[in-house]
């Protein structure tokens, strides 16, 4: 379906964009992504899909919006404190993007609903605290064959790599055990988790729309102290419990 | 030959300083400088690190901008230096 007048104006810039174009932004208005966690790089991320109009996105995030969320949260506002946080979420984004669908789930994902979360979309990105919910959702991916876009930060520094499974390392390539000593709770300034989340948009968007070079098999590493990007040619385990037997993509 | 270790994420945190220069024989290997590096280790650095078999798998070890294996046994080269990035799962 072509885009409506409404939709060239509003994405009239964007499409100068070398490689966009009508038929890039066209793609994106179909596509389908699963954001999940919303907080700190999630919110910022599916800020960033939904103004360059993806058609449609399914977030999934628990619980209500707590202080310490404020700092970086950015769908979060402040009279939002103590409610759910999900709908705030469905809220802010609604209000920049009227024409986006939101299917907005108050759950974190887990062994009961990944499958169906995973089902819904046609990429993933994966912006969970905690790994056990990382690798559930990389190994949902993989047995879906769906991509996968990791993004994760930790005080001044953060890393991005894009899944595409059989093609790439998955995540239980690179963390083939549950790491220990991994708290909940990690340092972190807003703008650091905002820059890698954008990074991570900008490669949903790259594959979505079918332009630009992608983070495959590559982790790209930041670090906001000096201000360096690093490029990391990661390898895949043949012996990965989750990946090892997994085909290339058609 | 002269070797830098440097420890990026939760490790940096936990380290007085983020690079160590260390000093090894020609010939020696990725996995020879892990036993070097806990020595001086603090104890959560080192819990963070490692485990009873050496360095913990899911600890990226960074050497010439690719993810090396230590127990492959990769030849260092004089002035290389090896990053340590423990997981990182902030969101």
């Amino acid at each position: 379906m072509p885009l409506t007048d409404e939709e060239r104006a509003i994405y009239e810039w964007q499409m100068w964009v070398d490689g966009m174009g009508e038929k890039g932004q066209a793609r994106l208005r179909g596509a389908t992504a699963l954001v999940t966690r919303v907080g700190g790089l999630g919110g910022p991320l599916a800020q960033s899909l939904a103004a360059a109009g993806i058609g449609k996105l399914i977030l999934a995030h628990a619980g209500n919006t707590k202080p310490s969320d404020l700092n970086r949260q950015i769908l979060q506002t402040h009279d939002q404190l103590g409610q759910s946080r999900i709908e705030s979420c469905r809220r802010r984004l609604l209000e920049l993007n009227p024409r986006l669908e939101i299917e907005a789930i108050p759950e974190n994902a887990s062994e009961e609903n990944v499958a169906s979360l995973v089902a819904g979309a046609d990429i993933v990105f994966d912006c969970a605290p905690l790994f056990e919910e990382r690798l559930l959702l990389n190994r949902e991916c993989v047995r879906q064959g769906k991509p996968l876009i990791d993004a994760a930060m930790f005080g001044l520094e953060g890393q991005l790599t894009t899944i595409i499974p059989g093609q790439t390392p998955c995540l239980a390539c690179l963390y083939p055990e549950l790491p220990p000593g991994w708290k909940r709770q990690f340092p972190v300034i807003g703008a650091v988790s905002a820059v890698v989340a954008n990074l991570a948009a900008l490669e949903g968007i790259k594959l979505l729309a079918g332009f630009g070079e992608l983070l495959t098999g590559k982790l790209l590493i930041y670090d906001a102290r000096s201000m360096t990007f690093r490029k990391i040619t990661l390898h895949r385990r043949p012996d990965c419990s989750v990946c090892g037997k997994t085909p290339p993509p058609a | 030959m002269q070797i830098t270790i440097q420890l990026l994420g939760q490790a940096r945190q936990l380290s007085a300083s983020d690079r160590m220069v260390v000093e090894v024989a020609e010939g020696a290997s990725v996995d020879d400088l892990i036993p070097l590096l806990l020595t001086e280790a603090s104890n959560p650095l080192r819990d963070l690190l490692s485990d009873d078999s050496g360095l913990r798998r899911s600890v990226m070890a960074i050497l010439r901008e690719e993810t090396v294996d230590p127990s492959r046994g990769d030849l260092l080269q004089d002035g290389d230096e090896l990053s340590l990035l423990p997981p990182m799962s902030g969101g």
